[in-house]
């Protein structure tokens, strides 16, 4: 969480968030006020959940899932999955009948929300499938 | 429906449900609080899936059809429900061989084709589309999806 200090003589509120003059505090959100001093970008906010190289040969899967304090119930992420070799199916929170199917060679893409999705598992359905899975937090 | 356990000393307020130290409780949504923890599922647990039936891999011959629904994976239960405000589902067809039509809502007059190496993908309302289906012009080889975005 970025921390923000007040180096003015007022109390200032931005965003439920109080600063009395010569107040330092470290925040969960980036603020936007010209009153506050930005100190430094630490304690960190993590957007990047997952950036790993799979390997995944037939019938066999890797699991990638998320928790507090990395996503709250609202968070929407970004999950890019590319096959570099081999084909997979992309299973969400279970591994059940209903899958995406990813050729070699291919990239998929797309956003889920936190509250219905909690888990990806990625299977390979043809040769010994490698790629890369990426998950970013959005908001 | 994921089950989670307040592991916390006092009681917590999970949007609007009481849980007392120790409590495990259903939910229709996975929950992302400091000590509300995810239990394994088991044979009560329905898991919040977001895939239409017959999302996959399909072998078709000439004429055989796949048909993916939106009232699968549409609930008008959820907290989060905010649905016919903003596209809420996504779909895809890959046409990997032969050649292949995508209608909507069984509207089989107006449809779109798609030969060998063609992709579709597209978001939409599940208020004004309530069924893919992908029909083989000829034997082909197709992949696809609908899937709840919200």
């Amino acid at each position: 969480m970025p921390t923000y200090s007040n180096d003015t003589t007022m109390q200032i509120s931005d965003s439920g968030i109080v600063f009395d003059p010569g107040d330092e505090k470290a925040v969960n959100i980036y603020l936007y006020n010209p009153n506050l001093t930005l100190v430094s970008h630490s304690p960190y906010i993590e957007t990047i959940i997952v950036s790993d190289s799979y390997s995944a040969n037939v019938g066999v899967t890797e699991e990638y899932t998320w928790a507090y304090p990395e996503v709250d119930g609202r968070s929407e992420l970004e999950i890019s999955i590319s096959a570099n070799s081999g084909d997979i199916k992309v299973f969400i929170n279970t591994e059940d009948a209903e899958y995406m199917a990813v050729n070699s060679g291919e990239e998929l893409t797309f956003n889920a929300m936190a509250f219905n999705t909690n888990k990806i598992i990625i299977e390979g359905s043809s040769g010994a499938a490698t790629g890369i899975i990426n998950i970013r937090k959005l908001n | 429906m994921p089950k989670y356990l307040n592991n916390a000393s006092n009681s917590a307020s999970v949007n609007g449900v009481i849980l007392k130290p120790g409590d495990i409780k259903d939910f229709p949504y996975y929950v992302y609080r400091e000590d509300i923890v995810l239990q394994a599922y088991d044979e009560d647990s329905t898991i919040p899936f977001s895939l239409a039936e017959n999302s996959g891999r399909h072998t078709l011959l000439a004429e055989e059809t796949v048909e993916l629904s939106t009232s699968d994976i549409i609930s008008t239960t959820g907290f989060y429900s905010r649905y016919f405000e903003e596209d809420d589902i996504e779909y895809f067809v890959a046409c990997d061989s032969g050649s292949v039509k995508l209608f909507f809502n069984d509207n089989s007059a107006i449809y779109m084709t798609l030969n060998t190496g063609m992709k579709y993908k597209g978001t939409g309302l599940s208020s004004n589309i309530g069924k893919i289906t992908v029909e083989a012009i000829s034997g082909s080889d197709v992949r696809v999806f609908l899937r709840k975005i919200i």
